[in-house]
């Protein structure tokens, strides 16, 4: 059985190449879905129309099939909520604030 | 630093990036020309060919060349619609571009008839370019303060340039009873008024919140921002056509109003920025916005007769307004929106597939300092020396003003060069 904890750590490997933060620590990652060997995970972009959501999406589920025992990972673009700078980690902050 | 397994194919067109090499180029060989030609900006304003050539050239074949590359990329963003004709951005490049060049040249030379050719070619070129935009536009759902910045700017970009072409095509056939100060005031208005300020407060509106990742985004005061730049602009329209000075001056006021309230939200919204450093790019954007609302201030003093308003005076503030905060501004964002470009084309398809850099990786952090400083402090030396009358000092700035120019263009070029692997 696949965890979340694992496929969120999967998910910080994707980078923003802008931002120089991951996924997760940026509060791009809105929901993972686990069903057996499948995950769905809802992500967003810090701005609509940004013209990284096709890598960030296809990079998002590449990452989630390196997983162990995932064999299927469908990345679903949302925009509801729309993104703001609220949903950044703890740790996001920190590391935009030096 | 590898994100996801699987190369990716980015389809991007390459439209946007040849439009910010050649303006940047553009950016380059106009700073040159200033520093070599500049002595003869002591001639004065008015039909004088070093202003006439150096002005368009900033304002063709530099500024809005860049602003039409960065828009057929980023209107989506902006617009939150779908992808203008991107495809069209050729065309508009093959047109505008050599047309700006033409003009220039007409301006130069003294030849009415390249005048006419460069007006055409540029006149078409921003036609293409308003309909690519504008079939964006048509797929707006929801009207952002953006949005409504960047469609009123491109109507001002059409308007201002037709209105040139007339003029251009009357000093060949002499069909316009042509009353210069009435017509180069519209023609400047819809320029810079209408296409630079709006253009530029609406990119502001955009790219400040999303590259600063700000808390606050554009809202209630973007709109009254909005009113009072269009209300200001029309009046002046008006105020021109009817030649009351009262009027110009009510009608500047009000334009100044709209710049104030812009400086007030912008600094409101810097302030809540996540991204808390106080980089080149960002001071760019600062001391431009800064620069525009001066020039409009010290504008505003002049017709309203409480500062000299000589022909010194009018090229100063004219400068201030066109390489301070048009020019400066630019640069801020070609900082960003440049090697986000390249990052896309260049890494996109190879993620997955090895390291790739950061964005930021892409340029040459070391040389932006001096580039900042340098062009700076050539526009603060060169104004000085235009108002005082100082030819030493003109002259100085210019120079120093090309230096800067000439790092930031080989920064951006240098990032656009082919690289191998």
């Amino acid at each position: 059985m696949v965890a979340e904890q694992e496929v969120l750590q999967a998910l910080e490997q994707v980078l923003d190449p802008e931002v120089g933060l991951n996924v997760v620590e940026l509060g791009l990652v809105y929901g993972v879905r686990i069903d057996g060997a499948r995950v769905a995970v809802d992500l967003t972009m810090t701005t609509p129309g940004c013209p990284l959501d096709q890598v960030l999406t296809q990079a998002a589920a590449e990452a989630v099939e390196r997983v162990p025992g995932v064999e299927r990972a469908q990345v679903n673009l949302v925009w509801d909520p729309p993104w703001t700078p609220e949903r950044l980690s703890p740790q996001a902050k920190r590391k935009l604030g030096r | 630093m590898t994100v996801g397994a699987v190369p990716i194919r980015a389809e991007q067109s390459a439209a946007p990036r040849v439009h910010l090499v050649a303006g940047t180029a553009g950016l380059v060989l106009w700073s040159v020309f200033l520093a070599v030609e500049g002595r003869g900006l002591a001639a004065g304003w008015l039909g004088n060919p070093v202003v006439l050539t150096a002005v368009h050239l900033a304002a063709l074949a530099w500024a809005t060349t860049v602003a039409m590359g960065a828009a057929y990329q980023l209107l989506p963003v902006a617009l939150g619609a779908p992808a203008p004709l991107t495809s069209l951005g050729y065309l508009s490049f093959a047109c505008f571009y050599p047309g700006s060049w033409l003009l220039a040249g007409g301006f130069w030379s003294g030849l009415p008839q390249l005048l006419a050719l460069g007006g055409a070619l540029i006149t078409v070129g921003v036609y293409v370019f308003a309909a690519a935009v504008l079939t964006g536009v048509a797929g707006v759902r929801r009207w952002t303060p953006s949005a409504a910045f960047l469609t009123a700017a491109v109507v001002y970009l059409a308007g201002a340039v037709t209105w040139g072409l007339t003029m251009a095509l009357d000093l060949n056939f002499g069909f316009w009873p042509l009353q210069l100060s009435r017509d180069l005031g519209f023609h400047l208005l819809l320029a810079l008024g209408g296409w630079f300020t709006l253009l530029i407060i609406g990119v502001s509106y955009t790219l400040l919140p999303m590259f600063f990742l700000s808390d606050r985004a554009a809202g209630r005061t973007a709109w009254s921002v909005f009113a009072l730049l269009n209300v200001g602009l029309i009046g002046l329209a008006v105020a021109i056509w009817l030649g009351s000075p009262a009027a110009r001056v009510a009608a500047v006021a009000v334009v100044w109003l709209g710049l104030v309230l812009w400086l007030w939200d912008l600094q409101a919204i810097l302030g809540r920025r996540r991204r808390r450093g106080r980089d080149v790019p960002l001071r760019h954007a600062v001391a431009g916005a800064l620069a525009m609302t001066l020039a409009v201030t010290w504008a505003l003093g002049m017709l309203a007769g409480l500062l000299p308003a000589g022909g010194r005076e009018v090229l100063a503030a004219g400068y201030l307004f066109l390489v301070g905060g048009v020019s400066s501004t630019i640069m801020g964002h070609l900082y960003r929106v440049a090697p986000f470009l390249i990052w896309v084309s260049r890494y996109a398809p190879r993620v997955g597939r090895g390291p790739v850099p950061l964005v930021r990786q892409l340029l040459r952090e070391g040389w932006q300092e001096p580039a900042f400083w340098a062009f700076g402090l050539g526009v603060v030396g060169a104004l000085a020396g235009l108002v005082s009358a100082a030819a030493g000092l003109l002259a100085a700035g210019l120079i120093l003003q090309a230096v800067g120019a000439v790092l930031f263009g080989g920064n951006i070029l240098a990032a656009f060069a082919p690289r191998r692997g």
